[in-house]
């Protein structure tokens, strides 16, 4: 992948041609030949990668769990704790709301009828169809 | 209709063997460029017909495609006509029987839409705006708004892992969900800063444990400078908390419009 700093060090630059950028693009946007083609379309075998299946799991959960207990709340070098405060109360509000959300049963079932569908979904308007699914390597 | 047509023979033989691997949709009156290794490292060629190209490449049938370089040859040869025309991608696995079967039921029946879509799309290209979380300010941010967490992150510093396993868990979750609330914001507040310098927004899905945001941007060329000047402004605004990454210029993957419902010519 092509990556320059060169309009300024904030912003970092890719100028495509990096798969981890646009495999998602690639394999879910674009124009879709089926939508086109009846006849002559070919139904050769395409393996592709579900590079949107991230999904919340125990192993997330413990992961940041883990990272918020080495994390030092009062940590000079970030930023001021007025400011922080101030955009805490923002984000907070919507955040907590939603923390009273469901058992972890119930996330981890949600989750996994959300990836069959989406595999449905995929398969569902595609004579291509994946065989198999993998995570971008 | 036919009489327009125009191919330039891809290397290998469509007829035997191998099919044709369609990349996208191109203005006719451009010029390939030299030396690109498409699908087996095969040199796409361009199927002309009227106004429109069709850019094509053999492929093997002996195999599955979807291997690592059979993604790279896609994203390989739509960015590098991009990087000098207007494309219209197709998605990945676009495969037909021949060069003339392009022609025929490709590029004929949707000739008009073809060369419509790239004329509104002339002149344009796609940017992606991802934002990535810097975990320990917003990890700060939701633990000091949110009792429970930071009353459960205290129990689990005084626990054994085993004793504090359920607390782990429960403020690892509270902390997941936090964090999809911060996401939609901030995916909004990115759509809406960097809307007023692009010609059309396309919020996408922020996918992975410290996505921000991921949003793509049709940006013109006269507005491009603009763009880039003002993700920088956003870059310096948002530090400490979001780091930006620019990616493009791309081919308008995620602004190519719904194929037409019925083609006039499709029973002929």
């Amino acid at each position: 992948m092509t990556v320059s700093q060169t309009p300024g060090p904030l912003v970092e630059r890719s100028a495509g041609g990096g798969l981890a950028d646009v495999v998602e693009l690639i394999l879910d946007r674009g124009l879709v030949i089926d939508a086109f083609v009846r006849i002559s379309l070919v139904g050769i075998e395409v393996i592709t990668i579900d590079a949107r299946v991230v999904v919340a799991s125990v192993d997330t959960y413990l992961r940041f769990a883990e990272a918020t207990n080495r994390l030092d709340l009062y940590e000079k070098g970030g930023r001021d704790l007025p400011g922080l405060v101030e955009s805490m109360t923002e984000s907070g509000a919507r955040g907590g709301a939603r923390g009273k959300a469901k058992g972890i049963l119930d996330a981890a079932r949600e989750t996994i009828e959300e990836v069959a569908d989406r595999r449905e979904e995929a398969r569902e308007p595609r004579r291509v169809r994946p065989s198999r699914r993998e995570r971008e390597p | 209709m036919t009489a327009q047509s125009h191919v330039e023979e891809p290397e290998g033989d469509l007829g035997n063997g191998t099919l044709c691997y369609v990349y996208g949709i191109v203005p006719s009156d451009i010029d390939m460029p030299e030396g690109l290794s498409g699908t087996d490292g095969n040199e796409p060629a361009l199927v002309r017909h009227g106004d429109v190209a069709a850019v094509v490449s053999t492929v093997n049938v002996d195999r599955p495609l979807g291997t690592r370089e059979d993604l790279l040859a896609h994203e390989r040869v739509v960015e590098s006509l991009a990087a000098r025309t207007t494309v219209l991608p197709m998605r990945f696995g676009a495969v037909m029987a021949t060069a003339d079967a392009v022609i025929d039921e490709l590029m004929a029946p949707y000739h008009d839409w073809f060369a419509d879509v790239l004329a509104d799309l002339a002149g344009r290209v796609e940017f992606i705006i991802a934002g990535t979380y810097v975990r320990d300010t917003v990890l700060r941010e939701v633990i000091m708004a949110n009792p429970e967490a930071m009353r459960l992150r205290e129990n689990v510093r005084r626990l054994s892992a085993d004793a504090g396993y359920y607390e782990r868990i429960r403020l690892g979750e509270l902390i997941v969900q936090a964090l999809e609330g911060m996401r939609e914001t901030d995916n909004a507040a990115l759509a809406e800063a960097m809307a007023p310098y692009a010609v059309a927004v396309a919020p996408r899905q922020p996918v992975g444990d410290d996505a921000a945001a991921d949003v793509a941007f049709l940006v013109s060329d006269a507005g491009r400078e603009r763009f880039e000047a003002a993700v920088e402004d956003l870059g310096d605004r948002w530090a400490g908390r979001v780091r930006l990454r620019l990616i493009g210029p791309l081919a308008p993957y995620d602004f190519v419009p719904p194929a037409p419902e019925e083609v006039a010519s499709w029973d002929s």
